[in-house]
């Protein structure tokens, strides 16, 4: 079963958070889509002195995208990351009808927007939110995560989408 | 030297960044001050906040803070803002040094430095610092206000 991981991925400590998910999930089994690890390769093109431009990175990341059973979406900061917030769109409109999509499980780390949550705010913007559980859920570990998403493999392999040994790589 | 470490403080990762620069100024000797590591969790209401972390700075030498973000985060901001009037009225504070590591912001390489920061935040940290691109580089930086320029020069040499 193949995840794309969104999330803000612009310091050093969210692309390490980022890359320690990455590596429980595949741990446990899943294809981890992770937009800087082949951003690291794309760097070294551009350090020979050619930038990518904006619509090279779309295209970089929404091959990924479309190419993922579900997204796992960091949805931490003062706002969902912009970034993050458009794939989950693109993922929400792509799936309505393609059904080896199963959904957007989004991880929120945030006390400050779980202290929105408390006071009956949206803890990040409704629209997002609304991707969200509309497909999946919002949870605040990734322990939360993989429960959910080991229910959506098992459904793929049961629906013929994933073979046994396909969904466990 | 009293330190004062500013930065986002409401995600664990965000925290572990603080938590490890704080040790590696203990480390070489500074007293740190950090939000995110000495309030705990549960006695984070807005009156007793800014009470111990307005004292903090009061007290602090200098003030190191973490710009990350599309935008400065509005607590790093409040303490940049607070620690610059306090400096008009005490010239024995060495000043204030920025970290800037959002790629959105300086860009993947740096290129763009710091020069996209809010303008007012900025001149706020340049009246008396600057902003470093890695917490080592303003590490060397605080060892340089503080006089120990050879121990300085060490952290630049690990850099190079």
């Amino acid at each position: 079963m193949k995840l794309y991981l969104a999330g803000p991925l612009f310091t050093p400590y969210h692309r390490a958070f980022i890359a320690r998910n990455a590596q429980r999930l595949r741990d446990a089994g899943f294809v981890c889509l992770v937009p800087h690890e082949r951003g690291v390769t794309r760097e070294m093109e551009r350090a020979s002195g050619r930038v990518l431009s904006a619509a090279e990175i779309f295209d970089m990341d929404y091959e990924m995208v479309d190419a993922a059973n579900a997204i796992v979406a960091l949805l931490d900061d003062p706002d969902v990351s912009s970034g993050t917030a458009a794939e989950i769109g693109i993922f929400y409109g792509l799936m309505q009808h393609d059904p080896t999509k199963k959904g957007i499980v989004g991880l929120l780390t945030d006390d400050q927007a779980w202290k929105r949550a408390e006071v009956g705010a949206p803890p990040i913007n409704a629209f997002t939110l609304g991707c969200v559980e509309r497909t999946g859920r919002v949870y605040r570990s990734l322990d939360e995560v993989i429960t959910h998403l080991r229910i959506w493999r098992k459904e793929l392999v049961e629906a013929g989408v994933l073979e046994g040994g396909e969904g466990r790589r | 030297m009293r330190v004062f470490l500013s930065g986002i403080i409401t995600t664990p990762y965000a925290r572990e960044f603080l938590s490890k620069c704080s040790g590696a100024l203990r480390d070489k000797g500074f007293e740190c001050y950090s939000p995110g590591g000495n309030r705990p969790a549960d006695q984070a209401a807005s009156d007793t906040t800014v009470q111990r972390d307005y004292a903090a700075l009061d007290q602090a030498d200098a003030l190191v803070a973490v710009l990350d973000g599309f935008a400065v985060s509005d607590g790093v901001a409040g303490h940049i803002g607070t620690f610059y009037a306090l400096m008009q009225e005490s010239p024995a504070k060495k000043g204030i040094i920025g970290i800037l590591h959002d790629s959105r912001v300086a860009r993947w390489d740096w290129a763009a430095g710091a020069r996209a920061v809010n303008y007012y935040l900025l001149g706020c940290i340049e009246e008396r610092g600057r902003v470093f691109r890695s917490f080592a580089e303003a590490l060397a930086e605080l060892l340089r206000w503080d006089g120990r320029v050879d121990e300085a020069r060490s952290v630049d040499a690990g850099l190079a």
